[in-house]
C-alpha cells in the first residue's frame, strides 16, 4: 500500500474512530445476524441458532479486538481508548486520584529535583569549547599532592601534548571610586586563558597576552553593578590598586573561571564571583611558582601520555634547576573533576539514593492503593474477561492507566522539581561549584520521563498480574460486586507494606545519625570561646598600609567601653583556608628537621588574637606589644605541632630558623568542627610586615554584651585611625561556626526532609492496608462479637496485624541500615556508624506512630453495630 | 468440521478470488471459500474480517454498504483493479510455489 493510502487510513482510524467502530459493530452484527438465519435454517430453534451463531463467531468483543489490531494504527487507537478510560476512571475516584497524584508528585519531584542538581554539577560538561580537553596541571612535591607548578615557562616550551596552558591567581583588589576604595574579588592571569577556555565575551572581547598588561575583562555583573550595563564603559579605564587597566570586554554571567575563586581567598564570602580578569602585573619568572594551573590537551592525546611527558619534563628541570625544582613533578586530572570535587559528587550521590528510596517508596504506596482499586474493579474486569478480553489486553489497559497516572503525577512533580532545585541552590550556591549551571535541561526531562514510565511500570504491573489471572467465576458470582483480594494480593500488600516500613526507617536512622553528629559538632570543645566575638575584615589599599595603623586600630578598639579584647588575625579559624608551609623548611637553628616531612599552617598575629578568642597558652607565653621588629624574631606553635616535632621534651626557648619558640599555644578548631587540630605556627605580624599582602586583616574583638552593638564605636575607631580602610565581612564568631556547618546542615535538611516523607508515606501505607482489611472482615467481627467476644478482642485482632507487619519491616530495615552503614563513610565529615542507641529509639518510635495508626480502623471495626454488619453482607 | 490449516499467505488469495466475480460480504467471502474449496477450507471470522480489514486498507478491495438479500445494511467487500492485479500476482505465485512442492514431495519417476 502506499505511503499517502497507509496515512489516510491512519488519520481515518485515529479521528474518525467512531465512525469506523460504528461500521464494524454494525459489519459484525450482520455477520451475527446471518449466522443465526443459516442455523435456523439447519432447522435449530430461534435461541440455540443465535447462540451457535455467537459460538461461531467466537465473542463480537474479541473479534473486534482483532480487527482493530490489524487495521493501520491499530494500536495506537486502542491505546488512546485506554488512556481516556483511565483518565475517566481517575476523574471518577477522586480520592484515590488525588492520594495516588500526590504521592507520586511528591516521589518523582523531589528525585527529579536533586537529579537536575546532579546533572547540573556532574553530568553537564563544563561551559567551555571542548571541555574534555581541558586538565588541571598539579605540581607535587616530596611533601604534598597539590604545591603550585614551578618552572611553569619551561613546561611551556618543552611540551608537545598540549596546545597551550594558562595559570590564574585570584586575589583581592581595591577600586578608587567616587564612595572611597571598594574590594573587588580580580583574577590575574597568565597565559591566553580566554583562548584555551574558548567562551565569546558578552560585549567587546577578550585580551590575549599580546595586548600587554594593562587591559581588564569584566564580569557581567560587575559591568551591571557599576557602569549600569552601559556598552560604553568598554575602553574606559578601571584604577585597581593604583594600576591603570584599559576595559577590552563584558564576560556573561554564566563564565565563572575559576570557579568557586572567593572561596580560594580570605572574607570573601562577601561576593561569590570574579569581578575583573586583568594579566598577572609580571610575567611568570623561571624560580616562580603558581597554584591553579589548566592545560589544552592536543586533540587526540590522551591525558595519560601528557602526564607521562610532564613527569619527564619535571625530571629535566629537576637537573637543570635544582634550586626550584628539585623533589617537585607533575600530576594531571580532567578539570571537570577538579571543578567539581569528589567530595561534592559523593554527597549528590547520597542525596540521589535518599530520594531514590523515597520515590520507591511512593511507587509502593500507589501500588498498594492501586491493588485496593483492582479489587474493587474485579467485577469489571470479570465482565470483560467473559466478553472476551484477552489477559494480554487487560495487562495493557492496567499498564496504561497507571502511565496515565505517572505521567500526571510526573507533570505536577516537574512544577515541584524546578521549585525544588531553584530553593535548593538559592541555599547552596556559595558551597557549591558550578550551582548556577543548574537549570531543567534536556537531561533532566529525559530523567524524568524515564522516572515516569518506570513508575508506571511498577505500580501498574502488580493490579494487572492480578487482574489477568483472576478466575471469572467468583467475581461474577457475588452479589455485592465486592470481592475479597486474592491470598497472592494480601501477600503482595503485606510486603509492599513491610518494604515500606523497612525503608523508611533505613532512612529515619540517616537522618537521625546525622542529628546526632550534628549536635556533636555544635557541643564540640572548638578550643576557643566563640560567644560575644565579633569579627570584621578591614581592607586597604595596602600600598599605604603601615603596620602602626593596625597596632593603632587594635590599640584603639581595645580600649573602647564593653570590649574585653581585640586583635588581628590574616584569617579566622574555621574557614578551612590557609597558608601552607613545611616542617622542611622548619628546623632549630644547627639540626635538621625530623622526616617525615609533613604540612604545616601558618598564621600571622596580632598579641590580641589569642585574648580575643580565649586561646589558652600552655607553656611560656604569648607574643606581647614588645615583640616589634627591631626586636629578635618570635614565633609561638600550637600543642599539636610541639608533639609531633618535638615529641615530650619542651620546644619554649628553641631557637629556631623561623625565629625564637616563646610559646606554644593549646589546641583549637582551625579548619572545621570536625576535624582534630593541624599542626600550626604564629608569627607576629609587625615582624612580619613583608609577608602580610594585600589580603587585608581580620579583627576580631570581644565584648562584655551583644557583640554587634560595638559595631558602631568600633566602625568610628578604625576610621579614626585611617579613613580609607574599607570594614566589610562583618560576622560574630558564632556565626562563622554556624557557616563552617552550612553544608552540613543542608544535607541534613534535606535528608531529614526526605525521612520525614518517607515515613508518612509509610505509615499511610500500614494504615491503608489494616483499614482495608479490617473492613473486609467486619462481617466476621460481627459474628465473633454476637458470639460474645468484646471491643478490645476485635481491636487487638485489628491492631495485631499492623504491628507484625511493622515489626517485619523494621528487622528488614535494621538488617539494610547496616548493610548500607558503610556508605556514611564516603561524606566529608565523620559520622558514626548506627548503632543500637540510635536503632532501638527510631524503632519504638516507628513502632508506636504505626500502632495509632492501626487503632483508627481497628476502633472503627469494632465500634460497629453487629447486627447491621451483618445485615449489609 | 474437519478443518484443514490455510497455508500462511493463502488466505488473502482465497479471499480475492472468491470476489473475483462478485462483491460479497463477510459471511459470503467464508462460505464462498468454502464452496470453492468443497468445504475442504474453513475461514473462521477470528482470521476472516481482520484480513478482510486488511486486505482493504492495501486497496485491493474495496468496501460499500448495501442492502442484504433480506433488507438489511450490509458491509459489501468488492475487488479493486489493484486488487485483480494482486490477484494474478499471487496466482502466479501459488502455482510456482505448488508446483515446487508437488515436485519436492513426489516420488521420484
Amino acid at each position: 500500500m502506499s505511503v499517502p493510502a497507509r496515512l489516510r487510513s491512519l488519520v481515518r482510524n485515529l479521528f474518525s474512530r467512531d465512525r469506523v467502530d460504528r461500521q464494524l459493530d454494525e459489519e459484525i452484527r450482520h455477520a451475527l445476524d446471518v449466522l443465526t438465519e443459516e442455523k435456523l435454517a439447519s432447522g435449530l430453534a430461534p435461541a440455540e441458532a443465535r447462540r451457535a451463531a455467537m459460538m461461531e463467531l467466537g465473542g463480537p468483543d474479541l473479534l473486534k479486538e482483532q480487527v482493530r489490531d490489524a487495521r493501520t494504527g491499530g494500536r495506537i487507537a486502542e491505546t488512546m481508548r485506554d488512556v481516556r478510560f483511565g483518565l475517566r476512571l481517575l476523574r471518577r475516584d477522586v480520592s484515590f486520584s488525588a492520594a495516588a497524584l500526590f504521592t507520586l508528585a511528591l516521589g518523582i519531584g523531589a528525585t527529579t529535583a536533586i537529579f537536575s542538581v546532579v546533572s547540573g554539577l556532574v553530568l553537564r560538561p563544563l561551559p567551555f569549547a571542548d571541555p574534555a580537553r581541558l586538565v588541571q596541571v598539579f605540581g607535587t612535591s616530596n611533601f604534598t599532592r597539590s604545591d603550585g607548578v614551578a618552572n611553569l615557562p619551561r613546561y611551556r616550551e618543552a611540551t608537545t601534548s598540549f596546545e597551550q596552558f594558562a595559570a590564574v591567581e585570584v586575589s583581592a583588589s581595591y577600586l578608587n571610586g567616587a564612595e572611597g576604595a571598594e574590594r573587588v574579588l580580580t583574577v590575574r592571569t597568565d597565559g591566553d586563558l580566554f583562548g584555551l577556555l574558548g567562551v565569546p565575551p558578552l560585549e567587546g572581547r577578550t585580551y590575549h597576552p599580546s595586548d600587554g598588561r594593562n587591559v581588564a575583562v569584566i564580569s557581567e555583573t560587575f559591568w551591571r553593578r557599576q557602569f549600569q550595563a552601559d556598552p560604553g564603559a568598554i575602553g574606559r579605564t578601571l584604577l585597581l590598586d593604583d594600576r591603570p587597566l584599559v576595559i577590552v570586554g563584558v564576560m556573561p554571567a554564566r563564565f565563572q573561571f575559576p570557579y568557586g575563586a572567593a572561596s580560594l581567598l580570605s572574607g570573601g564570602g562577601s561576593q561569590g564571583r570574579t569581578d575583573v580578569w586583568m594579566p598577572l602585573a609580571q610575567s611568570l619568572g623561571l624560580r616562580s611558582r603558581i597554584g591553579n594551573v589548566i592545560g589544552r590537551l592536543k586533540p587526540g592525546v590522551s591525558r595519560t601520555a601528557a602526564e607521562a611527558e610532564m613527569v619527564a619534563i619535571a625530571k629535566r628541570l629537576e637537573a637543570d634547576y635544582p634550586d626550584t625544582n628539585i623533589g617537585r613533578s607533575i600530576t594531571l586530572a580532567p578539570l571537570s573533576e577538579v571543578v567539581v570535587a569528589p567530595a561534592v559528587r559523593r554527597v549528590l550521590f547520597m542525596l540521589f539514593g535518599a530520594v531514590g528510596l523515597l520515590l520507591l517508596l511512593a511507587c509502593a504506596n500507589v501500588a498498594n492503593l492501586s491493588l485496593v482499586r483492582t479489587a474493587l474493579r474485579s467485577r469489571e474486569v470479570a465482565i470483560r474477561t467473559a466478553l472476551g478480553a484477552s489477559r494480554r489486553r487487560l495487562v495493557r489497559q492496567f499498564l496504561t492507566e497507571s502511565l496515565c497516572l505517572s505521567l500526571a503525577g510526573g507533570a505536577l512533580g516537574l512544577g515541584l522539581a524546578w521549585w525544588g532545585s531553584r530553593e535548593l541552590l538559592r541555599a547552596a550556591a556559595a558551597e557549591i561549584p558550578r550551582a548556577h549551571e543548574v537549570g531543567l535541561d534536556w537531561r533532566v526531562f529525559l530523567f524524568l520521563f524515564a522516572v515516569c514510565a518506570m513508575t508506571g511500570a511498577l505500580i501498574g504491573v502488580a493490579p494487572a498480574y492480578f487482574a489477568g489471572r483472576r478466575d471469572v467465576q467468583p467475581a461474577l458470582q457475588a452479589a455485592t460486586g465486592r470481592t475479597t483480594m486474592s491470598s497472592g494480593q494480601r501477600r503482595l500488600r503485606n510486603a509492599l507494606v513491610v518494604a515500606e516500613v523497612a525503608l523508611a526507617f533505613v532512612l529515619a536512622i540517616g537522618a537521625t545519625l546525622l542529628v546526632r553528629e550534628l549536635m556533636r559538632l555544635r557541643n564540640t570543645d572548638l578550643g576557643m570561646t566563640t560567644s560575644n566575638v565579633i569579627t570584621l575584615h578591614v581592607g586597604q589599599r595596602f600600598v599605604e598600609t603601615k603596620p602602626e595603623q593596625l597596632a593603632a586600630i587594635e590599640q584603639r578598639v581595645s580600649e573602647l567601653s564593653g570590649v574585653r579584647a581585640a586583635g588581628f588575625s590574616q584569617l579566622l579559624p574555621l574557614q578551612n583556608w590557609g597558608w601552607t608551609g613545611n616542617s622542611s623548611t622548619f628546623f632549630v637553628k644547627g639540626s635538621q628537621p625530623p622526616t617525615p616531612f609533613f604540612p604545616i599552617h601558618l598564621r600571622f598575629v596580632t598579641p590580641g588574637y589569642f585574648q580575643a578568642l580565649q586561646i589558652g597558652v600552655e607553656r611560656g607565653r604569648a607574643f606581647t606589644a614588645d615583640d616589634t621588629p627591631d626586636k629578635p624574631g618570635v614565633i609561638m606553635i600550637n600543642g599539636t605541632l610541639a608533639r609531633r616535632y618535638f615529641g615530650d621534651s619542651d620546644p619554649v626557648g628553641l631557637a629556631t630558623n623561623r625565629g625564637l619558640i616563646v610559646g606554644v599555644v593549646r589546641d583549637f578548631r582551625q579548619i572545621n568542627a570536625d576535624q582534630p587540630s593541624f599542626p600550626e605556627l604564629y608569627t607576629p605580624i609587625a615582624q612580619n610586615w613583608s609577608q602580610v599582602n594585600e589580603l587585608g586583616m581580620t579583627l576580631i574583638v570581644r565584648t562584655q554584651g551583644n557583640p554587634e552593638l560595638a559595631m558602631g564605636p568600633i566602625r568610628a575607631a578604625v576610621r579614626e585611625v585611617s579613613p580609607r580602610h574599607a570594614i566589610f565581612s562583618v560576622k560574630t564568631m558564632d556565626q562563622v561556626v554556624t557557616d563552617s556547618l552550612s553544608t552540613f546542615t543542608l544535607f541534613l535538611t534535606l535528608i531529614a526532609a526526605f525521612a520525614g516523607l518517607a515515613l508518612v508515606l509509610a505509615l499511610s501505607g500500614t494504615y491503608g492496608v489494616i483499614a482495608y482489611v479490617a473492613n473486609s472482615r467486619l462481617k466476621e467481627f460481627a459474628i465473633r462479637m454476637t458470639l460474645g467476644a468484646d471491643r478490645a478482642q476485635v481491636t487487638r485482632l485489628v491492631v495485631r496485624q499492623g504491628v507484625v507487619l511493622t515489626g517485619l519491616g523494621l528487622a528488614f530495615g535494621l538488617v539494610a541500615t547496616f548493610l548500607a552503614a558503610p556508605l556514611l563513610r564516603g561524606l566529608p565529615i565523620t559520622v558514626r556508624p548506627p548503632d543500637v542507641m540510635t536503632a532501638v529509639p527510631v524503632a519504638l518510635g516507628i513502632a508506636i506512630v504505626a500502632t495509632l495508626a492501626c487503632l483508627i480502623p481497628a476502633l472503627r471495626a469494632s465500634g460497629v453495630n453487629p447486627m447491621r454488619a451483618l445485615r449489609n453482607e | 468440521m474437519p478443518r484443514t490449516d490455510l497455508l500462511r499467505g493463502t488466505l488473502d488469495l482465497l479471499i480475492l478470488q472468491s470476489l473475483l466475480v462478485e462483491r460479497r460480504h463477510g459471511v459470503g467471502v467464508a462460505r464462498r471459500i468454502e464452496q470453492l474449496t468443497r468445504g475442504r477450507f474453513h475461514v473462521g471470522p477470528g482470521s476472516l474480517f481482520p484480513a478482510l480489514h486488511r486486505l482493504e486498507e492495501k486497496g485491493w478491495l474495496r468496501a460499500e454498504w448495501g442492502e442484504s438479500e433480506n433488507n438489511r445494511r450490509a458491509k459489501y467487500y468488492t475487488l479493486t483493479s489493484a486488487g485483480r492485479r494482486q490477484l494474478k500476482a499471487e496466482m502466479q505465485n501459488w502455482v510456482r510455489v505448488s508446483e515446487a512442492i508437488r515436485l519436492a514431495v513426489q516420488p521420484q519417476s
